[in-house]
């Protein structure tokens, strides 16, 4: 900040903004609060109805398991992955760093419709790789379409995503580091174990909430892959919404309610764990 | 490390590159061949599909819908956002830390919660109707954008760095528009491009506000993937292959864009 | 009334004193050097002075104006920033026009006093480079003409050698020096060298903790320390206090010395001349090192260690160490230390 603005200057700086915020405002936290207020009105009166209601319901409980699981599983995968990728990343020369950042950059945005698509080409029923993979007899029972299957496409974007929010944070992790440890007789597992893991969990930490939050809220993806079949939480709320048997707005803002607590919890506590990781760091 | 580099890196890294280009390869070949069911390569290439996307009103009309919404949302995000980061990090510590929690609103908040908040204000039932028309897209993809500048911005300042330069300006006479719009903008014009891209590529890529929101009303380029789904899948990969050529040029101007000024540059 | 005067500074952040109790007057065309550990408050004194960082109380007056509470671009000085803060999308010519062109100056004015202060500077071959593409010393330079450009009453120095490698640090002293002479501009230098400080200051005002422990010429300053934290941190002091004092040399002083290196003769044994006014003691050499130009001994006395730096003079024998010496002190180089 420049501490000798004077008044007018951050007068003029707080207008300058006010667009924005207007917009943040109508276009995102009101839409927010409508849907958490909407959730809690039943037959025009204001209860828990609708949460019960859900939560009694085993098929709504089940979602709510496969969205967890199948994000917990896409974001350690990815979290996993990242590492070596990352690792091997560093001892690139810069040049081919920003090349392969940015491309992961939109690896992680090719979201929908098009990859979803893309990989019914490879390994749906007629697909290459399910071709390839039969021949090969390695196939066993796997299918696009089955939770597997998804699993496969979430970790298309989760990955490249992993290795954006990662990579930054490899750079703690200095070739001097290195040479310290094998010098002193560490083995390579020790290394990793006992070094690299500890400098790096805060990040990591943080990173894997961000992508388990991602994964949670795709909803696009799984609605181009297996449309109303996939029984994931994101799913059942648009059909709520959108469905003409299933239509009962209340219904889907509620659901749409408990997805927003259940990512505000790992939420809250990474912005803990981030704003601890900057004090230690001071 | 640095010794035994040898193979294996290059092989981790450009491994991944290459899975990462396979599905869009895959759909790109997908979209020229007249021939791909039951075989692992496909039989035969014809560019008809191309030629029938182009000739079908629908595309046309999809393509223009969807960029006419993300230039919209470039430069309406651009107009607002860039202010906005300005102002929190020279004159308003306060909206700084706003603007870093507002980031995390997307991940925080899935798109399909939003969606269902927007339908709930902008349908008609408090008298303002703009689902159906693109406005409802735009106006809500630019906070979304928002933070694709944000990031990029910030790192930028950090590294020129802003504020010693903004004192500088001062020293020597300028007023503070003055030294924002010299030095400053010009400064971080790879976050700034940066910014455009990554919000064109937001607003051409997003199906679920789109789809709730919109739908046949104004068909963007990702609503007309969803109404090709059931039919022919060559022609569906045709259209994803477009999709996937604009984002390829994308990335292009952003790596551009960011490449490091040589020395040699200087003279 | 000086050029440059500073009465009453302060500056509290909560508890602690940012500078407090700030007096300083400077002369026309004087050279000032704020010089004092890392985190002594001098830098951001300097940027209060700037009009960079506001002060509680205290006033600031500038050739006669009183600019205490004027913003930054009216109080007529300049700054060179420690990391130069070139603007990075300008090259060199654009960097020094910049001020000029928002003064409104006639453009053939702009042109000739860009193209003489690049000639000055030694800046010609690189006037169309842009800041990536300069050295350290190159930088600093563009920062000085650009600052200097805008001919400010009092320019404001903040540390500009410290990114930079000790051959090119004295070339660049010797530069500014030679500037200074040339153009007669008055400056307050920040730094934490005190050989620069030295050698630069025409006054020097030696900070420690947020206050001023002496201001005064290189000479008071190196030879007559006012307190222990002048003298701890000026020169390589060998400071003792009065306990010090009785073990080393058996005397009682009512204040603590202060002793140069330089100013402790080292003999092989007592000699036959002593005369009443020096001090003499018996000690024993623990370390010798070979600086160039002098021989530094450490040497053990009364369990006080003493450092001492004799000429290295072919002819003179070294002493060993573990070898019992003589030093011999002249009472009036024993500088006595108020605090």
């Amino acid at each position: 900040m420049i501490q000798s603005a004077s008044a007018g200057a951050r007068l003029a700086a707080a207008i300058v903004a006010v667009p924005l915020l207007l917009l943040v405002l109508l276009f995102e936290l009101l839409p927010l609060l409508a849907v958490l207020v909407n959730g809690f009105l039943h037959d025009g009166a204001f209860s828990f109805a609708n949460h019960r209601e859900i939560l009694a319901s085993a098929f709504q409980r089940n979602s709510f398991v496969n969205s967890v699981v199948l994000s917990l599983a896409t974001s350690l995968i990815a979290v996993a992955a990242s590492l070596p990728i990352g690792r091997a990343l560093h001892t690139m020369p810069v040049r081919v760093q920003r090349i392969v950042m940015t491309y992961a950059n939109f690896g992680a945005n090719f979201t929908g419709f098009p990859i979803a698509f893309a990989f019914i080409i490879l390994f749906g029923l007629s697909g290459s790789f399910t071709l390839l993979l039969a021949k090969a007899g390695l196939l066993g029972g796997f299918t696009i379409y089955s939770k597997t299957g998804l699993a496969l496409v979430y970790c298309y974007f989760q990955i490249p995503l992993a290795l954006m929010l990662v990579f930054p944070a490899l750079d703690a992790i200095t070739p001097d580091i290195e040479e310290a440890s094998r010098l002193m007789g560490a083995s390579r597992f020790s290394f990793w174990t006992r070094i690299v893991l500890p400098i790096l969990l805060p990040s990591l930490v943080g990173s894997f909430v961000l992508l388990f939050a991602n994964a949670m809220g795709t909803y696009a993806t799984a609605f181009a892959l297996a449309g109303g079949n996939a029984n994931l939480v994101t799913i059942r709320i648009g059909e709520l919404v959108a469905g003409d048997v299933f239509s009962d707005p209340n219904l889907a803002d509620a659901l749409a309610t408990l997805l927003v607590v259940a990512l505000a919890v790992p939420i809250a506590i990474e912005r803990l764990i981030a704003r601890r990781g900057d004090r230690d760091a001071q | 490390m640095r010794s035994e580099k040898g193979i294996v890196p290059a092989i981790v890294v450009w491994g991944f590159v290459a899975l990462l280009l396979l599905p869009a390869a895959a759909v790109a070949l997908n979209g020229m061949t007249t021939e791909w069911d039951g075989t692992v390569l496909p039989t035969g290439f014809t560019t008809a599909w191309f030629h029938n996307l182009f000739e079908d009103p629908r595309m046309s009309q999809a393509i223009l819908n969807s960029l006419l919404i993300s230039t919209a949302t470039l430069v309406l995000s651009a107009l607002v956002a860039v202010p906005a980061v300005l102002a929190g990090h020279f004159y308003l510590p306060v909206l700084d830390r706003c603007l870093a929690v507002l980031v995390i609103l997307p991940y925080a908040v899935p798109g399909i919660v939003l969606g269902l908040g927007l339908l709930r204000l902008y349908a008609g039932n408090f008298g303002i109707v703009l689902t159906g028309t693109p406005w409802i897209l735009i106006l809500a993809y630019v906070p979304l954008g928002a933070s694709f500048y944000y990031v990029p911005m910030k790192n930028n300042l950090r590294a020129i760095p802003a504020r010693e330069i903004f004192e500088a300006g001062y020293l020597v006479g300028a007023s503070d528009l003055a030294i924002i719009r010299s030095i400053i903008l010009p400064s971080i014009a790879p976050a700034l491009i940066v910014g455009f891209v990554m919000n064109f590529a937001l607003a051409i890529s997003e199906f679920v506000y789109a789809n709730l929101l919109v739908g046949g009303l104004f068909p963007t380029l990702q609503i007309f993937m969803n109404v090709l789904r059931g039919g022919s899948g060559h022609l569906l990969s045709g259209v994803i292959a477009i999709y996937f050529a604009i984002l390829l040029i994308a990335t292009s101007i952003v790596l551009w864009a960011t490449r490091p000024k040589s020395a040699a540059e200087g003279q | 009334m000086s050029f440059v005067s500073l009465r009453g500074l302060d500056k509290h952040f909560g508890q602690t004193a940012v500078f407090t109790g700030i007096d300083l007057d400077i002369e026309r065309g004087e050279m000032c050097v704020l010089v004092g550990p890392s985190g002594c408050g001098k830098t951001t004194l300097l940027r209060t002075v700037a009009g960079l960082a506001t002060q509680d109380s205290g006033t600031i007056t500038i050739a006669g104006r009183d600019v205490s509470r004027t913003a930054p671009q009216h109080r007529g000085v300049g700054m060179v920033f420690q990391n130069y803060a070139l603007f990075p999308n300008m090259n060199v010519e654009q960097n020094l026009s910049f001020g000029l062109e928002h003064q409104k100056r006639p453009k053939d004015e702009i042109r000739s006093r860009v193209a003489a202060m690049i000639e000055l500077m030694g800046l010609g071959q690189r006037a169309k480079a842009r800041p990536t593409a300069l050295s350290g010393g190159q930088k600093q330079r563009v920062a000085l003409a650009r600052a200097l450009i805008m001919q400010p009453q009092l320019l404001l120095l903040d540390e500009p050698m410290s990114a930079l490698d000790a051959k090119m640090r004295k070339r660049l002293r010797e530069d500014l020096k030679r500037l200074q002479a040339e153009i007669g501009f008055t400056a307050i230098f920040v730094t934490h060298d005190q050989e620069e400080a030295l050698v630069l200051g025409d006054r020097i005002a030696v900070m420690h903790e947020g206050r001023f422990s002496q201001v005064g010429t290189a000479s008071e300053i190196y030879n007559r320390p006012a307190s222990r934290a002048v003298a701890e941190f000026i020169g390589e002091f060998n400071v003792l206090d009065q306990a010090m004092v009785r073990a080393a040399f058996g005397r009682d002083t009512a204040k603590a010395w202060a002793l140069h290196p330089e100013s402790i003769a080292v003999e092989a044994a007592v000699p036959r001349d002593a005369a009443v006014d020096k001090i003499v003691a018996t000690a024993v050499v623990t370390d010798r090192k070979l600086l160039g130009s002098t021989v530094r001994y450490q040497l053990a006395v009364g369990g006080i260690n003493l450092k001492s730096d004799q000429l290295n003079k072919p002819s003179r024998a070294l002493f060993q160490p573990g070898q019992s010496v003589c030093l011999v002190i002249d009472r009036e180089d024993v500088r006595d230390l108020d605090s």
